[in-house]
């Protein structure tokens, strides 16, 4: 199974002339995701039973702070639009967030911020696959039955539906004016998310307390300021 | 087709399109803010619209209550942002020299 996902995206990659860095750099992203999920796993097992719309709302406020502060220390540290991008994609949790805070600095931040957060959302279920298994070995869970299926049930299938017009374009199926048609559909269904994402931010519901926003914080900071420096060695920017 | 069956199929569709009926307001709502995010970000030089169509949307959601009309509407964001990254993709091969970011990272599985 590795031996096929190895060859094709090796293959893949030369197609596509794809940098050794670039899937270094989104790798390290996925390693930082599973961090950061393992470490929000283990505070939440102290929290026991939090009511999910609250756990919800805060992370909410929290992607809504980040759509404000990333640019701001973008702009400040005069970040590249493709550092920004990789930057927000690692970092950011929410995609909603992601792609809002990755849109909010430009467009071309916003298109990078938005893969590399579907590559790391793409990735999640292998992470948890590996956790689980490890798990399994160790008798600390049940055999994993059917690794396919538990597979599929992580995948966000939406992602289906990506790929899909990807290869579709990149195989020269639409037509320049039916490229821009949708690209112009796709920035009105944007418009609406953030809209969205402002209308769904509610200071008050974020009952869950301070100290899990207060742990989430300092979650989101190590991962920012890792992969901050991982981009910086990488990039070499 | 009994006229039973007639009737049961029409009650259906009607409430189909009821159903999607619920969600207009909400969603010209967030289109409404959305667009004054735009219109804001006019006027205000080296800014994306972004900023502004969610600082006005937390601005409404904090400050007055959302009459309960628009709340599903306002839930259909993320159905919104998953189409929206779709047709992105699209627009992908002409932004990007790399259409295919996941193979890389199976690459990185290895």
């Amino acid at each position: 199974m590795i031996f096929v996902a190895l060859l094709s995206a090796t293959y893949l990659g030369r197609l596509f002339g794809l940098s050794e860095r670039m899937a270094t750099l989104i790798g390290v992203g996925v390693g930082i995701c599973g961090v950061s999920a393992i470490i929000g796993t283990t505070g939440a097992i102290d929290a026991k039973e939090e009511d999910a719309s609250y756990a919800i709302a805060t992370i909410m406020v929290f992607g809504a702070i980040m759509v404000f502060l990333f640019p701001l220390l973008g702009h400040m540290w005069g970040l590249s639009d493709e550092f920004f991008g990789f930057w927000t994609g690692l970092s950011l949790d929410n995609t909603a967030a992601a792609v809002a805070t990755g849109f909010a600095y430009s467009e071309a931040a916003g298109n990078l911020a938005t893969v590399v957060k579907l590559s790391r959302n793409a990735l999640m279920g292998v992470v948890i696959l590996i956790i689980a298994l490890l798990y399994a070995r160790k008798g600390l869970r049940d055999r994993v039955e059917n690794k396919a299926a538990f597979l599929w049930s992580r995948f966000p299938k939406f992602l289906l539906g990506f790929l899909a017009f990807s290869l579709l374009a990149t195989l020269g199926f639409f037509d320049p004016g039916q490229v821009k048609a949708l690209d112009n559909m796709s920035k009105w269904f944007f418009l609406l998310t953030f809209a969205g994402v402002g209308l769904s931010t509610e200071f008050s519901r974020m009952k869950a307390g301070l100290k899990p926003f207060l742990v989430g914080l300092g979650v989101e900071t190590v991962a920012a300021a890792v992969s901050y420096v991982m981009i910086l060695l990488l990039l070499g920017v | 087709m009994t006229v039973n069956e007639l009737t049961m199929r029409l009650s259906r569709s009607i409430n189909l399109g009821l159903g999607s009926a619920r969600y207009l307001p909400g969603i010209c709502l967030l289109f409404v803010v959305g667009y004054l995010g735009k219109i804001v970000a006019n006027y205000v030089p080296h800014t994306e619209y972004v900023l502004f169509a969610i600082a006005i949307g937390m601005l409404l959601r904090n400050t007055i209550k959302i009459p309960q009309i628009f709340v599903p509407g306002i839930n259909t964001y993320e159905f919104w942002l998953k189409t929206g990254i779709v047709l992105m993709a699209a627009a992908w091969p002409c932004k990007m020299s790399f259409p295919s970011v996941l193979p890389a990272c199976c690459w990185w599985w290895q």
